[in-house]
């Protein structure tokens, strides 16, 4: 980079034009360059590269121009991005909409004709249901195996009949 | 800092969507909307670290109706979807693969249209 772009960059960073990260990538591009100038040695200062008793005052005048609403911005966007996270977090993991799936217990829940069934109720119903399901599936599994035989047969008939 | 807050943001969103599969279009029935309703029973447990939901329906075919057309689109995810249809009515099996698990779901229709019942079935780390 030359001087003079390095210099629009600085005065960029001291009217507060520049993003975080571009602030980062100027700073680095001051710890690698040998320019000098009263505008960059400004920056220098500020970024903390050669702090001296000579330029302290001039540090703290140029701090003091720098907007204090930036920092502020910056701490408001850092809040509001965790925050943004934390909800993120809570909604895609936490299934709170489900109140069911709250509990880390085991829990049974029952409800009939529009009434929520008692524990002793529900426990009986779901078991009923559990082995209604367990047979159905048992049941499928043997009508698909039949059905695939079915289709082994017939492939094995037109193979012969070719 | 807007442009590095929402860059985090949308990476954030993207793995997370990579990472959870989706919820199943049927489980959506089970949030609690047919507590009252007097043509429905609803069970759900979870236990020894499995879940098993059900649903009986009866003389309510537009809930069935629904029903059916999330099965429809939760097909889409089956790794073996068999189906039956015959005088005794419609039977459908689908077995979805989810992180790791299998999870079943059954789903028997009465030839009338009127009656049904619906499980889904499988262990707790599936719908995590």
């Amino acid at each position: 980079m030359t001087l003079q772009e390095i210099e629009q960059l600085c005065g960029l960073y001291l009217d507060c034009h520049l993003s975080v990260l571009e602030e980062m990538e100027l700073e680095y591009v001051l710890s690698q360059v040998d320019y000098h100038s009263p505008l960059i040695d400004d920056v220098r200062t500020i970024i903390g590269f050669f702090p001296s008793e000579s330029t302290c005052k001039q540090k703290s005048d140029i701090i003091i121009k720098r907007p204090f609403r930036k920092n502020r911005m910056f701490q408001i966007g850092a809040a509001a991005s965790v925050a943004i996270l934390l909800c993120l977090g809570i909604i895609l993991f936490g299934n709170i909409s489900d109140p069911n799936t709250t509990s880390k217990q085991d829990y049974y829940i029952a409800y009939a004709d529009g009434k929520r069934l008692n524990d002793k109720e529900a426990k009986i119903l779901i078991q009923q249901e559990i082995s209604s399901a367990d047979e159905f599936i048992r049941n499928m599994g043997e009508i698909e195996k039949m059905e695939m035989e079915m289709i082994n047969n017939f492939e094995t008939l037109n193979n012969f009949e070719e | 800092m807007k442009r590095f807050a929402f860059i985090l943001i949308m990476m954030l969103a993207t793995a997370v969507a990579y990472a959870k599969p989706p919820k199943l279009n049927i489980e959506q029935f089970f949030d609690g909307r047919y507590n009252k309703e007097q043509t429905v029973t609803t069970s759900i447990i979870k236990e020894n670290g499995n879940y098993f939901r059900s649903m009986v329906i009866k003389n309510n075919p537009g809930i069935i109706k629904q029903l059916h057309n999330a099965l429809t689109k939760d097909k889409d995810r089956a790794e073996k979807f068999f189906e039956q249809t015959g005088e005794g009515g419609t039977s459908i099996l689908v077995k979805i693969a989810s992180n790791g698990e299998m999870i079943d779901i059954g789903f028997q229709q009465h030839p009338s249209g009127k009656n049904a019942s619906l499980f889904i079935k499988g262990s707790e780390k599936a719908f995590k």
